[in-house]
């Protein structure tokens, strides 16, 4: 692999600071994760345990976070939502970035007809509405929440494409590209031992930024009933099936609506201190 | 209502109405309103107003609600969802197929012009016109002619008896026009608002936003308290309650039930509640696997724990159903208590057990369970809670169900495509109380066919036979007795799977007294049933 070229060598000779916001971020993200990995393990009741007697009641030592309407417990149905909070934005990220990365790599380094071609669909795609694309195409197709992330690794290939390839076209010009080239190194190769590496980072960054989106998207899809099944322990869905009862147990309302907005500005912070750091 | 499943949404894709007409009960003057102070203007809030005011192409409990006050039939609904008069101050039937109906004297339509036997020769006639398209033809499908037997008589003849055709006169297909502005192709727009008999006149539409209504001096019946009545669209339920505590609005109709605690805490507002004469029912499609098994029908309706929803989502607002007609229905046909003895017979099919559950299906042709997906309308306030509910009672037993969310109108296009019924879940509003009717759709052989209720696609000669006598015979021993044994045989083989039967809620300023809101409040004028100031 070529040596990389975006001040890496001074940022090794750095010692790592974190700022205490981040190390916040990266705290909630791993609480996140360990309810979605130990869901079973730690949610103190089955999330689908109804108890119709009950209902929907607020919080008490039985139900931290009270009950809903069918009278299942709020807090284990948040533990266990963190999983499909997880599971579909990390695909849409990886899935998008994936595409867009080969996408990009292409178009910037080959230019020509595939660059053009290939921007062209970009600016597209950029010019549709991609939340109502998404709204429409989901519902047309009957919902779901794979079909939801599905849609949205299509809706994100985009703008992730135009990120890689403007990554890609900063680092064509560079000497180490015209060394490589110099020394009859095949196109494939210079793409994907050479160029990628260096404009790793940048994907990482947005990949992450990729993250925060998606769960939002998806989380906007299941509150309009368009994302996971109806009774499925979800942040989205817990939105729209609470919301009739934001009276009568606020905290089922505004428990998962709170871990949608932590988890997603949590790796927005995430993303652009990485964005930051690869970027000085 | 519009959102749900009616009658005439079920007239609207083929339903014939059979059978033959009753002698009605004691005829009697609409309720007076219990007037006190009059009232200068009340702002009453519906999910929605029509873009249209024009019963024929826009039937929606909405533009009932609207139109009630504007416009009646021969006949109405009393406070205890009897045949009362209203235009006719008598009927009666000359024999059973022919109906006659006696006008009221001194009717006027807000115009000033005369109510003759004509204008409800010409509305019935409308109705029954294929080139009217209109969206209650169906009511009027057992009609043989109508005719002006003398200026102050209109007379009926059926193809056949049918003691429903009785309640058509009462309802929204019933409601009568001037005959000639049923000519008036613009008729139900700002530009040719609607005529009528009623307490109200229309003086202002904005098509779905706000309707104003003024009372009218000259009407025939008992004077209207509220002067100036305006009803506003607001379509968000957190909305509407929110209008209600800055007291942009003096009440509301059409609440969900399962809203009701939070308007409850409002100050000095009065819930009004009454049964709503609806029901939420499962069918099991008998003619194919795996519910053509009874073993696997039982499993099921052992699966639903009716009283539980009841008390989860209805508050109590309601009953848990031990067949399809809440004990309203019966009304004028079973008494009370011999309807509870009855009902008390049905019990054991509508018991929550899943052990019982277990052991049904165990013995059925599928004891590993089976895969079924369930369609439900994403706009019904209780269908996708139900199903939840159910949903997770059958994994416990090893039936692997899942639930799909649609549309409300693809909900219903795909149940009366009757194609790959499975399992569904049905919610049904009538728009009259007879015990023959919810029989008849669910039940009937007819029914069970595209364009039918019967989503069970239940067959059974006796039952047809008995549903034809019930239909038929006026005679309520004969009635109650045909429909008995047509429910007994419905839950022996577990026809239908009912669930509960839910009230129907309205909000309004605790300073008003409203004393008439019923099951059928917007084929009613509303405003002079009980209405007043406290």
């Amino acid at each position: 692999m070529t040596a990389p070229a975006i001040g890496e060598a001074r940022r090794r000779n750095q010692p790592l600071r974190v700022p205490i916001v981040i190390l916040v971020a990266v705290l909630i993200i791993t609480a996140v994760t360990i309810c979605a990995v130990l869901g079973e393990r730690i949610a103190p009741d089955s999330p689908f345990v109804q108890r119709l007697g009950v209902g929907d009641t607020l919080p008490s030592p039985a139900h931290i976070a009270g009950t809903d309407l069918l009278g299942r417990d709020v807090l284990s149905r948040v533990i266990y939502g963190a999983r499909t909070a997880l599971v579909g934005p990390v695909v849409v990220a990886a899935g998008a970035f994936a595409i867009a990365t080969l996408l990009g790599l292409l178009s910037g380094y080959l230019g020509g007809l595939v660059d053009s071609v290939i921007t062209r669909w970009v600016d597209f795609m950029l010019a549709l509405p991609a939340p109502l694309v998404a709204i429409v195409v989901v519902g047309v197709m009957g919902g779901g929440y794979w079909t939801a992330v599905l849609v949205l690794v299509v809706l994100f290939i985009a703008p992730d494409t135009r990120i890689v390839r403007s990554a890609v076209l900063e680092q064509r010009p560079r000497p180490y590209i015209d060394a490589a080239r110099s020394l009859g190194i095949s196109k494939r190769r210079i793409l994907f031992v050479h160029i990628l590496p260096n404009i790793a980072p940048i994907i990482l960054a947005y990949a992450v930024l990729d993250f925060g989106f998606a769960l939002v998207n998806l989380a906007g899809l299941s509150f309009l009933g368009l994302g996971v099944e109806p009774g499925t322990p979800d942040w989205g869905r817990m939105l729209f099936e609470n919301r009739n009862i934001l009276f009568s147990n606020p905290v089922a309302l505004l428990l998962p609506a709170g871990m949608i907005i932590l988890t997603a500005v949590s790796m927005n912070l995430i993303g652009d201190w990485l964005l930051e750091r690869f970027a000085k | 209502m519009d959102k749900r499943l009616t009658r005439r949404r079920v007239m609207r894709n083929g339903l014939v109405l059979t059978a033959a007409v009753a002698v009605m009960g004691p005829l009697s003057m609409a309720s007076p309103a219990e007037a006190g102070e009059s009232i200068d203007s009340i702002t009453l809030a519906l999910p929605s107003i029509p873009e249209r005011l024009f019963i024929p192409q826009a039937w929606s409990t909405q533009a009932g609600a609207i139109l009630s006050l504007v416009q009646e039939g021969p006949l109405t609904f009393g406070d205890d969802l009897a045949l009362q008069s209203a235009l006719a101050d008598r009927w009666e039937r000359v024999d059973p197929t022919t109906l006659k109906y006696h006008l009221r004297s001194g009717v006027k339509f807000g115009d000033g012009s005369p109510l003759t036997a004509d204008d409800i020769v010409a509305t019935f006639k409308y109705h029954m016109s294929p080139g009217s398209q209109s969206l209650l033809a169906a009511f009027y499908n057992s009609v043989e002619s109508v005719e002006a037997t003398a200026p102050d008589e209109v007379s009926v003849k059926l193809k056949a008896p049918n003691v429903q055709f009785a309640f058509t006169p009462a309802h929204m297909a019933g409601f009568v026009f001037k005959k000639e502005q049923l000519a008036d192709t613009k008729i139900g727009t700002a530009q040719a608002l609607p005529l009528g008999t009623g307490p109200y006149k229309l003086v202002e539409f904005a098509p779905t936003e706000r309707v104003v209504l003024e009372a009218r001096d000259d009407y025939w019946g008992p004077k209207p308290v509220i002067k100036k009545i305006t009803l506003k669209a607001i379509a968000d339920r957190p909305a509407r309650l929110l209008a209600m505590q800055q007291g942009e609005i003096d009440g509301a109709f059409d609440l969900a039930i399962s809203d009701i605690e939070q308007w409850k805490k409002l100050e000095n507002v009065d819930i009004k509640t009454a049964p709503s004469l609806g029901v939420y029912t499962l069918t099991l499609d008998h003619s194919m696997p795996p519910f053509d098994d009874i073993h696997v029908r039982r499993a099921v309706a052992y699966s639903v724990d009716r009283k539980g929803l009841v008390k989860a989502l209805l508050k109590g607002y309601g009953e848990a159903a031990t067949a399809l007609n809440p004990p309203e229905m019966w009304s004028g046909v079973l008494p009370a208590e011999d309807l509870s003895a009855f009902y008390a017979t049905l019990l054991d099919h509508n018991s929550f057990d899943l052990s019982k559950a277990k052991a049904e299906l165990a013995q059925s042709s599928h004891p590993d369970g089976f895969d079924v997906t369930i369609p439900a309308s994403n706009s019904d306030p209780y269908m996708i809670d139900i199903m939840q509910s159910v949903v997770e009672n059958l994994k416990q037993i090893g039936i692997r169900a899942s639930i799909n969310p649609i549309d409300n109108n693809a909900w219903l296009a795909q149940y009366f495509q009757h194609e790959h019924l499975g399992m569904q879940i049905m919610a049904y509003y009538p728009d009259f109380p007879d015990a023959a009717n919810y029989p008849y759709l669910f039940f009937s052989k007819d029914q069970a066919t595209q364009g039918g209720m019967n989503g069970s696609n239940f067959r059974n000669d006796q039952v047809d036979a008995s549903l034809k006598i019930a239909n038929e015979n006026p005679d309520r021993k004969k009635r109650a007795d045909a429909l008995k044994d047509v429910f007994k045989v419905a839950d022996d083989d577990v026809a239908v799977v009912p669930i509960f039967w839910p009230d129907t809620a309205m909000a309004i300023s605790s300073k008003y007294n409203f004393s008439g809101y019923t099951a059928f409040w917007y084929s009613v004028p509303w405003a002079i049933r009980g209405f007043g100031l406290k």
